[in-house]
């Protein structure tokens, strides 16, 4: 009795934050960022991490809630948005829409463009609500467990984010993310260091003692490949895009709970683990419905449980890459390591202390999230077929304006000339990394990270007094430890061969093939 | 990026980061304290700020090499150079290989001259430190007391020998050797440089010396025109705008913005560039002029082109108020229009 007396209590609160937030000023910063994102998320070459950075630098001046308001309602929007050129298309406008595509733009030809829209805000609403009720639910129960966390832990915490990017995000050769992750964190090394305030790399240049800002890396890391990609390939604006009504398909979303709930869950885990972002959710869950559908013959044809799981997978995302961004201050996604940059202007410090320095901070944030949702589901059913007229501007056209943004928003934070030649040169060399398959977001993280295991190291050391074995030989050092080790030995070739021919051994062959469809 | 292509790619990558890495590793030993006193205060070995960048760099270099390795396994080294195990004279450079041995070898020397400068500078810096000890014989001279303190030294020097000894190896014809495909996409490239181009001017050349309003309406003018309008002349006029423009304000920063003498000549620039742009608008309206298509596209990059900072510089510069980078002629002119207003 006292328990359900305590969760109409939380939920009051929480229904009490929501109305609080709620002023005129905040709705239309609500509906706004939103409907800018959806802008964002649906135009090719535009992208979630590009909207969240761009905001950041306008929310400097505006208070806390409406700041938060406007980055949680493009980042939701932008995620949402992509599945529009992915379906009228065939044209992601986001990695995290490429998987929707391949049964969307079917689903279009046959007519139905209004039925996978509106099937896809839906099932957005419903996957962005439980990646919230999942942050809600778990975020207590890791920020209890991470305050044990001493200046040990926190080091392997900082090194297994890296590891597990980097693993994770590569396409070609898993060290080309580890490569990246540990140029990250030498970046994160120039400038005057914190415990002795010696000047590393700095070549004696004024500019570089203050170390590297994170936005012009973000920036440049996100931003400028983008711009450079999407106008190198010649991508054309929409001719013609027609687009009748739309409607919710909540009888749609109602049959396809299963498929919604196992999804959302993907999409949770998968934002979870540091730099793994919604493309990769999208596609894990549309292998998984595939896999285990009764007629995956008919997946690449216009199969409305794939568009629905994937939808659903890329927006629960969300929530689950918030998790370890609040929780530990490790970004779950490049979205979100963009929000974290976004949250340290804003003077709060995503990490284990959160609600002690800010009570009640993840329940405000989830509040935001939730309005967020809403906001999306009811731009997308109302404002779909505007959005959509913006597809025919030509890329041409507006992302020599994004690189404008770029270039002021870079400026705008630090005013110092520095952040720009910076943003250029790290957006040149991000670009020519991507072309060769080298991952960002784990470059990315390692900048973000690299103070935290820098400082864990040493303050471990002098705590020890130079004794190495303390960072081996606690408990939960071990266990972070070892799963670095599994996670790095499960790269090396031969274990991979003897992993496969046991896996062989086990499912009699049968199962490979079903990997490797995942696995694409 | 095709597999081949990639481990082609992987190849260089490879050696660019062993060396970078070395380098670092070699400033990293050279210039930061160890054990020795550092500020007045006697240090200790875990607390010295080299440890980070130095298991950074250790890690960097382990999988470089190893990406190095795997590159040469899948005969990802066929652009640089050719080799077959056990048959003599069978190594030759090709003119990539001996580019980036020559930038090997002029790399390892500048690291042994930079390293030697660094522990001379050490050991002035340890001396003048030990000024400040209580007892100046406990003073450590950053520990290159330690036999280990030239490890350093002696990879770069292994590195120099080893290149010298490429270079002088692998200097043969090379024409016999097996051909690899060439890079793709001219155009691809072009592209790419374009922008590379565009964005390097705006933000090395232009944000610093020439008004914000001016420098951004360039750069967006430049921009769609490159990529939006279908001529090719057009494209050119708007890219060599941009390059002598460039070159004007490299040579006033170089001469000093006094060059023309005076506070007058401060808006010289802004004055220069901003009617160079509409000199060039005007000639690019013309060159469009009979073509339908082509007129209607010019129209758009102007819109663009004006319609942009007209509305971003007011917004950052009055609305949140962020001082752009360099004020010049037209901020100062909206600057004046808002005190007007008021």
């Amino acid at each position: 009795m006292d328990l359900i007396g305590l969760a109409f209590e939380r939920v009051g609160e929480f229904g009490a934050i929501v109305l609080s937030l709620l002023s005129l000023k905040n709705v239309l910063m609500l509906f706004g960022a939103t409907v800018l994102g959806i802008v964002f998320g649906a135009m090719p070459g535009l992208t979630a991490t590009l909207g969240v950075a761009l905001l950041t630098t306008l929310t400097y001046g505006i208070d806390q809630d409406t700041a938060f308001i406007a980055l949680l309602s493009i980042y939701v929007g932008a995620v949402y948005g992509g599945s529009y050129s992915a379906i009228l298309l065939n044209i992601p406008g986001t990695a995290a829409a490429a998987a929707t595509a391949v049964d969307g733009y079917p689903l279009a030809q046959k007519g139905q463009a209004g039925r996978a829209l509106g099937m896809t805000t839906t099932a957005s609403l419903v996957g962005t609500v439980f990646g919230l009720l999942c942050l809600v639910l778990v975020a207590p129960f890791i920020i209890e467990l991470a305050l044990e966390f001493t200046t040990f832990e926190k080091f392997w915490l900082a090194m297994f984010g890296i590891i597990i990017s980097g693993t994770l995000t590569s396409r070609d050769l898993v060290y080309k993310g580890w490569i990246a992750g540990l140029i990250g964190l030498w970046l994160s090394t120039i400038g005057q260091e914190q415990l002795q305030t010696f000047p590393r790399y700095t070549q004696d240049l004024p500019s570089l003692q203050g170390g590297i800002d994170i936005v012009p890396v973000l920036i440049g890391a996100f931003g400028i490949p983008q711009i450079i990609k999407t106008l190198g390939q010649r991508v054309e604006a929409a001719r013609d895009v027609v687009l009748h009504r739309i409607v919710p398909e909540f009888r749609t979303i109602v049959r396809n709970l299963h498929h919604i709930l196992r999804s959302s869950s993907i999409g949770v885990f998968i934002g979870s683990i540091p730099g793994i972002g919604e493309d990769i959710a999208g596609w894990v869950s549309y292998g998984v419905a595939r896999n285990t559908s009764s007629h995956p013959e008919t997946f690449g044809t216009g199969e409305v449980q794939a568009v629905v799981s994937t939808e659903c997978a890329n927006n629960a995302c969300i929530g689950g890459a918030l998790i370890p961004l609040l929780t530990l201050g490790i970004p779950g996604s490049p979205p979100a390591a963009m929000l974290l940059g976004a949250l340290m202007l804003h003077n709060v410090t995503p990490g284990p202390m959160i609600e002690f320095e800010n009570p009640g901070f993840i329940l405000g944030f989830t509040a935001i999230l939730l309005l967020a949702a809403f906001a999306m589901w009811a731009s997308g059913m109302l404002l779909a077929r505007q959005v959509v007229k913006v597809l025919r501007v030509p890329p041409a056209l507006f992302m020599p304006v994004i690189g404008l943004l770029c270039v002021i928003g870079s400026y705008a934070l630090g005013l110092q000339l520095v952040n720009l030649y910076l943003m250029v040169i790290v957006g040149v060399a991000a670009y020519f990394l991507a072309e060769m398959e080298y991952p960002i977001a784990p470059l990315v993280i390692g900048v973000i990270l690299g103070p935290m295991a820098d400082e864990n190291l040493r303050r471990g050391l002098m705590v020890a007094r130079g004794d190495v074995s303390e960072f081996f030989t606690r408990p939960w050092c071990i266990g972070l430890l070892v799963v670095i080790v599994l996670v790095v030995a499960s790269q090396v070739p031969a274990v991979q061969r003897r992993r496969r021919r046991a896996w062989q051994r086990l499912t009699g062959g049968a199962a490979d093939g079903r990997r490797d469809d995942i696995g694409e | 990026m095709d597999e081949q292509r990639l481990r082609r790619a992987d190849f260089k990558t490879g050696i660019g980061l062993v060396m970078l890495c070395l380098w670092l590793l070699s400033v990293t030993f050279a210039f930061m304290p160890f054990r020795e006193t550092y500020g007045g205060v006697e240090n200790a070995w875990y607390v010295s700020p080299w440890i980070f960048p130095a298991v950074v760099l250790v890690l960097l270099l382990v999988v470089s090499v190893v990406l190095t390795a795997n590159a040469v396994r899948c005969r990802g080294h066929l652009d640089v150079l050719r080799f077959e195990a056990g048959v003599r004279g069978a190594f030759r450079l090709t003119v990539a290989g001996r580019a980036m041995m020559i930038l090997l070898v002029l790399a390892s020397a500048a690291g042994i001259t930079y390293l030697a400068f660094g522990i001379e500078e050490k050991i002035r810096l340890s001396a003048e430190e030990a000024k400040w000890l209580a007892d100046p014989s406990k003073a450590e001279v950053f520990g290159w007391d330690s036999p280990l303190a030239l490890v350093p030294l002696a990879i770069v020097a292994t590195v120099f020998v080893l290149a010298c000894a490429a270079l002088a190896a692998g200097w043969g014809d090379a024409s016999k050797m097996p051909r690899t495909a060439a890079a793709g996409g001219r155009e691809g490239q072009a592209r790419v440089g374009v922008i590379t181009l565009l964005f390097s001017v705006l933000v090395y050349v232009l944000v610093p010396r020439v008004d914000f309003f001016i420098g951004a309406l360039l750069f967006l003018y430049a921009f769609t025109v490159s990529f939006h309008v279908a001529r090719l002349a057009a494209q050119r006029v708007a890219l060599a705008l941009v390059m002598v423009i460039a070159l004007v304000a490299v040579f006033t920063g170089v001469f000093g913005d006094d060059v023309a003498g005076g506070a007058a000549a401060a808006y010289g620039l802004d004055v220069v560039c901003g009617l160079c742009v509409i000199g060039v608008m005007t000639l690019n309206a013309r060159l469009c002029r009979g073509d339908p298509a082509l007129r209607r596209a010019h129209r758009h990059c102007l819109l663009i082109a004006w319609l942009t900072p007209l509305l971003l510089v007011p917004a950052f510069r009055f609305g949140l108020l962020v001082p752009m980078p360099h004020e010049g002629v037209v901020i100062e002119a909206m600057h004046q229009v808002r005190y007007g207003l008021r």
